[in-house]
């Protein structure tokens, strides 16, 4: 799968993914010029995985747009089948939720299924997994609740930063027509030692939703965070997510638009947990490819903040963005030099 | 007294795309397709109309004898009921009062077509109303058109 991600170190969408962002999000010409584009460069039977996720929302905008075209008939019914998969999904969660809820455990909804009930805006995004954030201490008895009906462990991600994050991957033993992954996690960032450092993120902000007060959403400025993270962090082995996804460009999109985002927090969150990177790396996206209107100063107060080595080799860097790119790629060899020079220094 | 209905929600979920109304019972997994007349009664019944309302907002957007519209409308309902889509309540309007409606006739009505309630057990069924691949029909995918 051509996933684009040019190496580890450097990011740059392919062009049709670009006019598949500007054709599903964009209004007037702009998106009918993208659509137009799109439409003819690409085979429907053939596009990729990343494309096929941003397909409901194309059609939603098509329609919202007045635009027509020879795909429209199957992107209706890719719609349809994903609002009928997501109605299942949330179904399920629901049940996941209200079980847990019966051992007092709270969880915070994150990942696809983040915008239950339209929480952060109307938008038909499907949903391929179900990821929940819940408390360190409320971890065992979660996976034991979990257990009991009828999921299994089927991967516990090894401790990145041998620190006490925790994350776990569960599979629905059960003979449901509808059978997605689980991924409970006491950690937003579960492979962040900033955060491993500090109060696990999130809660502090997060938005009571329904369910007798144990479902919690992220608040939007945290949300957004959490997309930027999804897209840019390289290391996708240790990730639920394995491929970065532009259905989490268009979800940060439509959250900056319909939400309200706290631009201050969202900077000093950045600088406290080592995200400048993955933050910049989308706002300049969201800015450049999808003009989007942000606050002049954020961009440039983010690339004043210095970036901390291992965020250098964390996440990559704008295809474009030179200065970046040397710094990132020279990160590892300086670090490597000073263990160098550090092991010289002991041993004389 | 007059007979009111709810959508049988949270056990119900329903979306209208372009024109039709697309309902799933979140219990069975079962997903129901509303097309013209049956989109338009669900939209009423959606929008907190009773039975008579219903029926007399039908008959004055649709040409058709009005008794075969009532009939229509009434054998209808029966049957989202019987599919746990909608539940009947007790509505506190009686005939009389029940005069919420457009008013006005429509000049050019469309012609009343007796509703239909499509109903697929299985997922699979449901792509096969819009493909997503064009493929060919005698050689099947991944063979083109």
């Amino acid at each position: 799968m051509n996933i684009n991600f040019g190496d580890r170190y450097q990011y740059r969408l392919k062009r049709s993914h670009i006019q598949l962002l500007q054709a599903s999000l964009l209004s007037g010409n702009m998106a009918e010029d993208a659509w137009d584009k799109w439409q003819s460069s690409v085979n429907l039977d053939f596009v990729d995985n990343l494309s096929h996720q941003l397909l409901p929302q194309l059609y939603q905008n098509l329609t919202e747009q007045g635009l027509g075209g020879r795909y429209l008939p199957r992107l209706r019914g890719i719609y349809r089948r994903t609002w009928y998969a997501n109605q299942l999904a949330i179904k399920l969660l629901k049940e996941i939720l209200s079980s847990l809820g019966e051992v007092k455990v709270e969880a915070i909804i994150i990942g696809d299924a983040a915008n239950l009930d339209k929480f952060y805006g109307d938008r038909c995004h499907p949903i391929s997994s179900l990821q929940l954030l819940v408390h360190a201490e409320h971890f065992e008895v979660a996976i034991q609740k979990l257990q009991g009906l009828g999921w299994v462990i089927a991967r516990s991600i090894p401790n990145f930063n041998q620190s006490n994050q925790l994350f776990i991957e569960l599979h629905d033993s059960s003979e449901r027509s509808l059978t997605l992954p689980l991924y409970i996690q006491s950690h937003l960032f579960n492979h962040s030692q900033a955060e491993a450092d500090r109060d696990p993120q999130g809660w502090k902000e997060a938005k009571n939703s329904w369910q007798n007060g144990l479902a919690w959403q992220l608040s939007p400025t945290d949300h957004l965070l959490h997309e930027c993270d999804r897209v840019f962090f390289a290391k996708r082995s240790l990730y639920p997510v394995k491929y970065p996804q532009i259905i989490s460009i268009a979800e940060a999109f439509l959250t900056i638009r319909h939400q309200s985002i706290d631009w201050k927090r969202l900077i000093t969150q950045a600088q406290c947990y080592q995200m400048i990177t993955p933050v910049r790396n989308m706002l300049c996206t969201l800015q450049d490819l999808l003009l989007l209107d942000l606050p002049d100063w954020v961009i440039s107060e983010l690339s004043q903040i210095p970036i901390a080595n291992s965020e250098k080799s964390k996440y990559p860097v704008l295809k474009g963005d030179r200065l970046a790119f040397i710094r990132s790629r020279l990160s590892p060899l300086v670090r490597l030099l000073r263990s160098i020079v550090r092991k010289l220094k002991i041993s004389n | 007294m007059n007979q009111s209905f709810r959508v049988n929600s949270p056990k119900v979920a329903a979306e209208t795309i372009d024109g039709e109304v697309v309902v799933v019972n979140l219990d069975s997994g079962h997903y129901y397709s509303l097309l013209s007349t049956g989109a338009y009664i669900w939209n009423c019944l959606e929008n907190g109309r009773d039975l008579h309302d219903t029926v007399k907002q039908v008959i004055q957007t649709y040409d058709g004898k009005s008794d075969q519209i009532a009939t229509s409308v009434n054998e209808f309902l029966d049957k989202l009921v019987s599919e746990e889509l909608i539940v009947a309540i007790d509505s506190p309007t009686n005939d009389a009062q029940a005069v919420n409606v457009i008013s006005g006739e429509l000049v050019d009505k469309p012609r009343f077509e007796q509703p239909v309630l499509e109903k697929f057990t299985d997922m699979e069924d449901l792509l096969l109303l819009d493909p997503i691949h064009e493929v060919d029909l005698q050689s099947g995918w991944p063979n083109q058109k």
